[in-house]
């Protein structure tokens, strides 16, 4: 998998915050070129994840309410949630190994 | 047949001049390509640096110092070409590279580590581990490593030969996927291995 599903307009995000897993929300844009890079990282992450990360990626243009509400003021935002509520953030590009490590604490057994 | 991302019907954007119609400085770069790869291996990507025969030549001897002079691994250097495939989303490139990543020895599964960016499962040295990350780290962001990155490959080995060479599999690796993405360059008649990664893509896009 190369490609997030992109949750700009479906309401997925907040469903799976319901859930309660571990997840990861990638905000991005369409000019952005760190964007493009980081996320094929993020999406190798939550294939090997299983179904224990959902991962999804939001156009921050798109859905300005969003990033208004999550504070995110650069793209790319990598935000992790658990158990619904804002654990972390990243901002900038990150390797697939830089993100197992910071999403495996958080992975349910 | 073309890239993954536009209609298999499109052609490439340049021709690809068959061996068959090749000749003069042309001619000699196809007969050099199968000189070192063997009969019928004219890899449409040097069929595209064919229009400039002399850059292509000088490209395909580059790429042989690169692969068989350097001092890590040829699994190593077409691991980390396949992982930048990946991400970059060449279908070709990833075929290519990963058929070259197993020809050197590596596993389905370690091709399958590189397809996900995961070293620790690609079969490498501690040493080849660090340059691995190092290298999708300077693609992300070249301007986002800091000497503590550098410093982790010299940890676990590495010498400023190595992370020469690294760097410029890394180029190497780009600079064939965006020639093959730009000009719609489609995947060689030769290649049967990991064909079909274009079509996982465009059903997860």
């Amino acid at each position: 998998m190369a490609r997030l599903k992109d949750a700009t307009h479906t309401g997925e995000l907040e469903a799976a915050l319901d859930e309660g897993g571990a997840v990861v929300v990638d905000f991005f844009t369409r000019s952005c070129v760190l964007c493009r890079k980081v996320e094929p990282m993020v999406a190798a992450v939550a294939a090997g994840a299983g179904g224990a990360l959902a991962a999804f990626r939001i156009d921050a243009e798109e859905a300005p309410d969003l990033a208004v509400e999550y504070e995110v003021r650069g793209v790319p935002t990598l935000l992790l949630f658990h158990r619904g509520e804002l654990i972390d953030r990243k901002v900038g590009f990150a390797t697939a190994t830089e993100l197992r490590a910071w999403v495996s604490p958080y992975l349910d057994q | 047949m073309g890239q993954w991302s536009r209609d298999s019907n499109e052609p490439p954007f340049i021709d690809l001049v068959p061996p068959e119609r090749a000749e003069g400085e042309r001619r000699a770069l196809y007969d050099e390509l199968q000189r070192i790869r063997g009969p019928g291996r004219v890899s449409n990507l040097f069929r595209a640096y064919s229009a400039f025969p002399a850059l292509g030549m000088a490209n395909l001897r580059r790429l042989g110092v690169l692969l068989a002079e350097g001092n890590l691994s040829v699994k190593f250097k077409e691991g980390v070409m396949t992982a930048l495939a990946e991400a970059n989303r060449c279908d070709y490139c990833v075929s290519f590279h990963a058929t070259a990543m197993r020809n050197a020895g590596a596993t389905d599964e370690e091709v399958e580590a590189a397809l996900s960016f995961d070293p620790g499962r690609m079969g490498l040295s501690e040493k080849e581990q660090a340059l691995f990350e190092f290298a999708m780290k300077a693609n992300g962001d070249p301007h986002g490593t800091t000497r503590a990155d550098v410093d982790a490959c010299k940890q676990a080995g590495a010498d400023d030969h190595d992370i020469i060479e690294t760097l410029e599999t890394v180029n190497t690796g780009n600079s064939f996927n965006l020639v093959n993405g730009a000009l719609n360059i489609g995947a060689d008649d030769f290649l049967s291995y990991m064909t079909g990664r274009g079509e996982q893509w465009r059903e997860s896009a």
